[in-house]
């Protein structure tokens, strides 16, 4: 037998008419209507169904909140400021004192260098000798 | 004489639009209208029994995702390619429970039918048979053009594919229908 594509097509526009007509349209049409009717209920009967489990959250959360402003109220207490905190301030070795940096060093339990100029008096050395010797016990 | 063509009613748009405001008589307007053209493809792209299924769930998940309806193809087209994934599901959860022997599927047999008339319908019961044993891509390119009369670019684009790719799947198609029809006669 000899099939052109034409008696193909044609052969082929008529397969599943059987399943076609076997189909209630009116009966489908309801059925889809019902499914979505259905989904558009299910968050309300979602609400209804928790209800009384949402009322008392909803009524606790609210007694939680007002009690605290209660309190705050009798209590007085205002809001605590913030407060920047900045790190402790280092001071300049020039506003140390002598017995101010004599501590420096011997917090720093270094053995001071056996200078001969050192040796005299920590008092002798001004600020720049000061730090200068400090930055070399330092490493 | 020409005989005027019977008010085709609201478009498919119009309905849409109303639909999407609430409207479950639109929703069902869509449904009168298009829901045996579906079947038709369903049935022929291999559902068998569950077509009446298949064809609810369709249009359920159509009017659920009306939003995704972008109204550059037709409705009609749109609702094949939703269709088409509802049956691949179908299929695959039918993978998973046991097996009908394709011999007791229901076949429609009339023995007070003439000769010819037996024949025709034998030849397309053997049609439907090599449509479904075909690559799904190439079955449903052939349903979409031969059976549902669509153009290469609404197949192509609903098949999400080029038209020339269409083109080749059709010609495929068509070749190793007439290749089987004719070995078996």
């Amino acid at each position: 037998m000899r099939v052109n594509e034409r008696d193909l097509e044609r052969m082929a526009a008529r397969l599943g008419v059987a399943a076609a007509e076997r189909l209630d349209v009116d009966a489908t049409a309801e059925a889809v209507l019902q499914r979505l009717r259905a989904d558009r209920r299910l968050p309300l009967r979602f609400i209804r169904r928790w209800r009384p489990i949402v009322a008392i959250a909803a009524t606790l959360t609210v007694a939680a909140l007002g009690g605290g402003l209660i309190y705050r109220a009798s209590t007085g207490s205002a809001p605590v400021p913030m407060v920047a905190v900045d790190a402790p301030a280092v001071p300049s070795i020039d506003a140390l004192s002598t017995a101010q940096l004599d501590q420096v060093l011997d917090s720093l339990d270094i053995e001071a260098p056996a200078h001969e100029h050192l040796a005299a008096s920590i008092e002798d050395l001004d600020a720049s000798q000061l730090e200068d010797l400090l930055q070399r016990m330092e490493g | 004489m020409t005989v005027p063509d019977a008010d085709p009613g609201p478009s498919d748009a119009d309905l849409i639009a109303a639909w999407s405001r609430g409207d479950e008589g639109a929703a069902a307007v869509l449904v009168r209208r298009h829901a045996r053209a579906l079947a038709r493809f369903l049935g022929a792209a291999g559902a068998r029994d569950d077509v009446d299924d298949l064809v609810q769930e369709t249009f359920y998940r159509a009017f659920r995702r009306i939003d995704g309806f972008r109204g550059g193809s037709s409705f009609r087209t749109w609702l094949l390619t939703i269709g088409r994934n509802a049956l691949k599901d179908a299929n695959r959860r039918a993978r998973r429970r046991p097996v009908i022997p394709l011999d007791d599927r229901e076949v429609a047999v009339d023995a007070e039918a003439p000769h010819h008339e037996t024949v025709a319908r034998d030849v397309e019961a053997r049609l439907a048979d090599e449509v479904a044993k075909l690559p799904p891509m190439q079955r449903d390119v052939f349903l979409m053009r031969a059976q549902q009369g669509l153009g290469y670019e609404a197949i192509a684009e609903t098949l999400e594919t080029s038209v020339g790719a269409a083109r080749v799947h059709y010609h495929h198609a068509v070749k190793r229908l007439k290749e089987a029809l004719e070995r078996c006669a």
